[in-house]
């Protein structure tokens, strides 16, 4: 088998093996959708809760979670990353996992500060006075507060976990091979980019267009629901 | 501000120790670097060559000390030997020094002088053509897959177009800013810049419209002060700030991309040196080469944190 040129068959063309490009982008699909929403959704609800602890109880805990953030982020990401993911081994859980371990920082430090800003609104204390427990005043009381900020965060940072996933999929660390993957197509692909173009050209062209796609739903999002979140 | 200073440097020490126990500790997960010595399908090492290693690598030691070992080592600029070609690592990460810096610099100035002023223009001439323009090639670069820009652009520019060629760093003989050497660097400079230049160009455009919305801007037209003069004496000193404390953070987020941008170009810096030494399993490149990357990430978010308490004594120090 060979590569073969677009066609009515074809339409996107095939790969070197012969192998529609089209249907391998729709296969690709389900499986980015999976890891991204599963390592999103895991990332955003270890974020969330620990913000809004540490928000809430302030104190050591969260002077301690607050450094353990910072030092999070002052770290190179992708390359702790390949290092985890080279120990732990390839597969699909692990790269929901370390996709998760890069969402939790940002969604922890915004929902704290939210935390922190409605906690000391008379709604609360007066629950408190009402006699309501600590962890009924976290989640009858604050985290309906919080979601809108949640979801614009989960929203525009998705388009940063597909890049992420695209990058270790391309440097052979992401989605493990039987399943089909975007990167790994544009990687497996480069070498015949002089004979076989649309083969790199068209998975980068969806992995692109779909992270601006949540980039542009993230916007949207963040104006719809709060115009003061313009800085995020 | 100074104790602020000496707070931020001991957490910035911290965190650092702290990466480099984590991927001490992984790689030592990853399996027994001794079988790498013993070549798949060969005869093996005899008992005696074991042993001979094990100690001259440390290996029969507890992790702690074996850890504590190579700290010390690492503190006086000794970075132990490779796995796989037994050479220094520091000698090694010497030499891929240079051609990484190379390209980050490179790439940094081409952010700067293609996200600043284009963010500018933007601002000023909100809803023009000149505004989308910018703002595409905003959302582009920062939805783009950079090895998806390399590969796009090696097909544009070195296949079909043959502007530029690719593989390698250039030749050695020539310095870099002849052409015969600067055309290398052409594009994995362009494909490196692309993303910092589209965060920089947003930001600017944000805080551009932010003061020029301002009353003093609108008094100082009302005065009848020459547009460009307000726009890049009063407007743009006042919004340059977040930007350029941004810019730092940009440069470390180089350390990323160079490492994608490295493999697929065959630029031989510390990018590449890193991810051949994950494909190896040799534990002293990759624990040395991520410490580097991680120093240079941890130094240039520290010197943001400076350059911000410098820029703008408003902020507060706790």
């Amino acid at each position: 088998m060979d590569h073969e040129d677009a066609s009515i068959s074809y339409v996107l063309g095939t790969d070197a093996l012969g192998r529609d490009i089209l249907s391998k982008i729709i296969a690709g699909a389900r499986v980015t959708v999976l890891v991204v929403v599963a390592a999103v959704g895991t990332g955003i609800i270890v974020g969330t809760t620990i913000g809004l602890v540490s928000g809430f109880f302030g104190g050591i805990v969260d002077d301690v979670v607050m450094r353990i953030v910072d030092a999070w982020n002052i770290l190179p990401g992708l390359l702790i990353i390949l290092v985890v993911v080279l120990v732990l081994g390839q597969g699909l859980w692990t790269l929901i996992g370390v996709l998760a371990m890069i969402s939790w920082p940002g969604a922890v430090r915004l929902v704290r500060a939210e935390t922190l800003s409605l906690k000391s609104r008379e709604y609360v204390s007066l629950a408190r006075v009402a006699g309501a427990s600590n962890t009924r005043i976290m989640i009858r009381h604050i985290l309906p507060g919080v979601v809108n900020i949640v979801i614009v965060t989960a929203t525009l940072g998705t388009g940063n976990i597909i890049l992420t996933e695209a990058a270790l999929s391309f440097l052979g660390a992401g989605i493990p091979p039987p399943e089909p993957s975007w990167g790994r197509m544009i990687s497996e692909e480069r070498q015949y980019i002089d004979a076989a173009w649309w083969t790199s050209l068209f998975p980068g062209l969806v992995i692109a267009m779909v992270v601006m796609s949540g980039n542009f739903l993230g916007d949207w999002f963040r104006d719809r629901v709060d115009p003061t979140l313009r800085q995020l | 501000m100074r104790r602020y200073l000496i707070r931020k440097l001991i957490f910035a020490i911290i965190t650092l120790l702290a990466a480099t126990m984590f991927v001490f500790g992984l790689s030592r997960m990853a399996g027994d670097p001794l079988l790498l010595f013993a070549k798949p399908g060969g005869y093996g090492m005899s008992p005696e060559r074991v042993e001979q290693l094990s100690q001259k690598l440390g290996l029969d030691k507890p992790l702690v000390v074996q850890y504590l070992v190579w700290l010390g080592r690492v503190l006086t600029g000794d970075f132990g030997d490779t796995i796989v070609s037994e050479t220094s690592v520091r000698k090694l990460i010497w030499e891929r020094a240079a051609p990484t810096m190379q390209l980050a610099v490179a790439s940094f100035i081409l952010a700067i002088l293609m996200g600043v002023p284009l963010g500018v223009i933007s601002a000023v001439k909100r809803g023009s053509l000149s505004d989308y323009v910018s703002r595409t090639i905003a959302l582009v670069g920062q939805a783009a897959p950079i090895f998806w820009v390399c590969i796009m652009a090696i097909l544009l520019f070195a296949v079909t177009l043959d502007w530029l060629p690719v593989g390698t760093a250039g030749p050695d003989d020539v310095p870099f800013w002849t052409w015969a050497k600067f055309k290398y660097l052409v594009m994995p400079a362009f494909a490196l810049g692309w993303g910092p230049a589209a965060a920089l160009l947003r930001l600017t455009r944000s805080a551009m419209l932010e003061v020029l919305d301002s009353e003093y801007v609108t008094l100082a037209r009302a005065k009848g002060t020459n547009y460009k003069i307000v726009i890049w004496k009063h407007a743009f000193r006042n919004a340059i700030l977040q930007p350029l404390t941004t810019s730092a953070i940009v440069l470390a987020s180089f350390v990323t991309g160079a490492v994608v941008v490295e493999r697929i170009f065959a630029w031989p810096g510390v990018g590449q040196l890193m991810t051949d030494a994950v494909w190896n399993n040799d534990f002293p490149t990759l624990t040395s080469t991520v410490l580097v990357f991680t120093a240079i990430f941890v130094a240039t978010n520290f010197l943001a944190d400076m350059l911000y308490g410098v820029l703008n004594p408003v902020i507060r120090y706790d």
